[in-house]
């Protein structure tokens, strides 16, 4: 799997369902599923490393704005995404790489339906090559 | 238009009635480097006199202030009196910005904000003179400048300066009501000729746009001088691009267009609340960059979500640890 | 030593001969926004030798900002190290036109880098450049070659050596390295004629007049470390931003840093990149400790270690006066003060 196919797919840990994660590996193989405590826990330079080593996208999972387990890490994430998202745009990179989507937990098929639809959106979009690109003199 | 001696002299006036001994005051005088002023620590009220404000008054002095608080707190011994500034309009935001960012305490602050109707920055005015030169006065709206061959050149400052002098979205003043304004008709008026200076986000294409700006950002060394000369950036020692200790880490030090690409959505994702479009990076960037680029796009978004510009009152809460329930952003 | 003409008119004929003798022409022009930068030039016309030099040093055209030094893969017999080799490392490059404060500066960076252990890939790099200088008629006012004891008409150091005129350039072909391309020019040398000798010591004296006035730096040579505890450091720590430009675009600062990159549980590889002594992770022990934890501290180190220290182990100042350290620094910090406040805090 070239690293410039893969989606990463971070998932809040209330939102997370063993058959989900199984019916993702199945019907997505370019998803890698990266488990979260809370969505808050998401830092977009690590969604930034991602996408500038060459990956198509990073989808955010979290629950509902009110239903966070942990009270307000979902709320506290919003800004923090709007901002990843804007500061993609600054640098001419597509916003909509950055993606979140809030849940009640236990919507599975909501959450698959979701993910193949931001899939497809990205699909659409140009590939980033910016590795490996050596500056060599000057 | 206005007099840059009388305002240098009223500044003057006013911080010598202010001074107390063991205040610090963070102001501008002549450097030995024709064409730029660099900034002057007064520790005794007989150094005001040196203090000499004109169109070369570029630096963002507020970029001292985290450190020298920083440095009070751990030393374990606060500055016996305040820290005194004195600020440009647009420089007066990144203070208030600190403020707001918990980086400075507004009890051990004064700031003192001097008119201004625009800076140029050294290369502007050596195109402006024609070349090199041994010195330069101004005048009203005029920079005299010797040249190296010892020729006299005047030229008219209007039209050379910096960008963000015809941008009121960066030139206003914060909320003023503890703070002092230095001006010859005690009101704070724009200045400059408003230009329209369209973002490249807008005008061109997402492909296009991305394909400028990696042309500019493949100039990029790394030497981190945008910034270690940014107010936002307080971390200071702490920056996530200097932790040598992460095995796989965030950012490496390659001057590769991947890692420079980093490097950059790194610092502008995490300044873009606290921007005030001061527009230092771009001036101290030794390859040109063209960094407002970057900072225009984040300064219209602060002012888009929020309603005022960073650094607009000293009350602000900090942007990412606070929410308003039902913003719905994203 | 033959000294001959050769018109600034014909240089195209001579770009082009390089170009076939597969030599990459690197000089001083514009780029697309108008930035005075060092790159790779095509034909005569797209340099701009009239000009001060640029801001950038040229010296990433022989030690790249980065360079990958090898990668690893780890098996169940061990681990294997391939090697970079860095295809750029092999062309041969002229350095064309650059001033007798940067031909310095290379002749620093090659002794530095050939100490006690060579270094390979920049030895190579060295190697496979020849430097054509050019005596400098266009100073900036920064500039103060002359302390540092260095003629704005030196061509020491120089393979080939140009000293430009309105219409021509006087040019001396000084080592085997430039007679060994000479056949580039020889279609377009002239004869010289018999004032052609006045050239030199016309721009020199010219040069001199119009740079600042030299600082007698002979008398503290030698002596600087002496200034170390002196208080007037604080002037300039005080304003300092630890930007790292100056030493970035100095064109003798050689500091590097070597890091390792994971990119797997088994394979990574280790780099090297430009690193600054003014950065406070310079001097970072993994202990945590910082001997050098302060402004002041990494300034003053900077200052001794261009003035003083190259003195005492390599027996050179290691700075050419291009001032460009003066030109780059956001805050107006200006090495010649520095330097003659150490005169002054030594009573010299």
């Amino acid at each position: 799997m070239a690293s410039n196919e893969l989606v990463f797919l971070f998932l809040c840990r209330a939102l997370k369902r063993k058959r989900l994660l199984q019916t993702i590996k199945q019907e997505f193989p370019s998803i890698r599923v990266i488990e979260v405590p809370c969505i808050g826990r998401f830092n977009p330079i690590l969604a930034f490393k991602m996408i500038t080593a060459g990956a198509k996208g990073v989808l955010l999972l979290g629950c509902d704005p009110g239903d966070c387990h942990y009270r307000e890490g979902n709320l506290i994430s919003e800004r923090r995404i709007l901002y990843a998202k804007e500061t993609l745009t600054a640098f001419g990179i597509h916003g909509s790489r950055i993606q979140a989507i809030w849940y009640n937990p236990g919507k599975d098929k909501q959450i698959l339906h979701d993910i193949k639809l931001f899939l497809s959106e990205i699909a659409r979009l140009p590939m980033l090559t910016l590795k490996p690109t050596q500056k060599k003199e000057g | 238009m206005i007099n840059w001696s009388k305002i240098t002299e009223a500044t003057r006036h006013y911080l010598k009635s202010i001074f107390q001994p063991g205040d610090v005051i963070l102001s501008y005088t002549e450097s030995n480097t024709p064409g730029i002023m660099t900034p002057l620590v007064i520790r005794e009220a007989e150094a005001i006199d040196k203090i000499i404000l004109n169109p070369l008054c570029t630096q963002n002095l507020s970029v001292y202030l985290s450190e020298f608080f920083q440095q009070d707190i751990q030393s374990g011994n606060p500055a016996a009196g305040k820290w005194v500034v004195t600020v440009k309009p647009c420089d007066a935001r990144s203070v208030i910005q600190m403020i707001s960012d918990e980086q400075i305490a507004k009890d051990n602050l004064e700031m003192v904000v001097f008119d201004c109707d625009g800076t140029v920055t050294t290369k502007s005015l050596k195109n402006l003179l024609g070349g090199e030169i041994r010195s330069v006065k101004f005048e009203d709206h005029q920079a005299k400048g010797e040249t190296l061959a010892n020729k006299e050149v005047t030229a008219d400052l209007v039209g050379s300066y910096q960008t963000k002098c015809s941008d009121s979205a960066i030139c206003s003043l914060p909320d003023m009501h503890d703070y002092s304004f230095i001006s010859e008709s005690n009101r704070f008026v724009f200045h400059g000729s408003e230009k329209e200076n369209a973002l490249i986000q807008d005008t061109l294409s997402r492909e296009d746009c991305f394909q400028r700006v990696s042309e500019e950002l493949s100039k990029c060394i790394r030497c981190n001088a945008c910034r270690n000369v940014c107010p936002a950036c307080f971390c200071s020692d702490r920056c996530v691009m200097d932790k040598p200790k992460l095995a796989i880490p965030y950012i490496t030090k390659e001057i590769t267009l991947d890692q420079i690409f980093q490097y950059h959505l790194i610092r502008f994702y995490h300044v873009a609340p606290n921007c005030t479009a001061c527009g230092e990076c771009e001036r101290a960037c030794p390859q040109g960059i063209s960094l407002s680029i970057f900072y225009r796009y984040l300064h219209r978004l602060n002012k888009q979500l929020f309603g005022a510009e960073s650094g607009s009152s000293d009350s602000d809460k900090q942007k990412l640890l606070s929410y308003r329930f039902g913003e719905d952003l994203v | 030593m033959d000294t001959n003409r050769i018109y600034k008119k014909d240089m195209n004929q001579v770009f082009s001969a390089l170009k076939k003798l597969g030599m990459a022409v690197i000089g001083q022009g514009f780029d697309e926004k108008q930035r005075l930068v060092f790159k790779e030039v095509n034909s005569f016309q797209e340099l701009a030798l009239q000009e001060i030099t640029p801001l950038q040093p040229v010296k990433s055209f022989l030690f790249p900002p980065t360079e990958t030094m090898f990668s690893y893969q780890k098996t169940e017999k061990g681990t294997r190290l391939t090697p970079e080799q860095e295809a750029g490392a092999s062309k041969k490059k002229i350095l064309f036109g650059l001033r007798p404060c940067d031909v310095h500066a290379i002749e620093y960076i090659q002794k530095f880098y050939n100490g006690n252990f060579p270094d390979q890939p920049i030895s190579h790099y060295i190697e496979n450049t020849i430097v054509v200088g050019i005596a400098c008629a266009t100073p900036s006012n920064a500039c103060f070659c002359t302390t540092m004891g260095i003629s704005p008409v030196s061509s020491s150091g120089a393979d080939i050596f140009l000293t430009p005129t309105d219409d021509f350039f006087l040019i001396e072909f000084l080592t085997e390295k430039g007679k060994s391309i000479q056949s580039a020019f020889a279609a377009s040398l002239k004869a010289s004629e018999a004032n052609d000798g006045n050239w030199k010591q016309k721009i020199e004296q010219s040069t001199i007049n119009s740079l600042l006035e030299k600082i007698d730096v002979e008398a503290i040579k030698g002596k600087v470390n002496q200034a170390y505890d002196k208080p007037f450091w604080k002037k300039y720590s005080d304003v300092c931003i630890a930007c790292g430009g100056c030493t970035f675009d100095c064109p003798t600062c050689t500091c590097f840093d070597v890091r390792d990159v994971m990119e797997s549980k088994s394979d990574g590889y280790r780099y090297r990149a430009w690193d600054s002594c003014s950065f406070a992770s310079f001097t970072l022990h993994a202990s945590g400790h910082n001997p050098r934890n302060s402004k002041l501290e990494r300034l003053r180190q900077r200052i001794m270690h261009k003035y003083h220290y190259t003195v005492a182990n390599m027996q050179t100042w290691s700075c050419t006066g291009c001032g460009r350290c003066i030109r780059v620094c956001p805050v107006g910090i200006n090495t010649r003060s520095i330097l003659k406040d150490i005169k002054e805090a030594l009573h010299e």
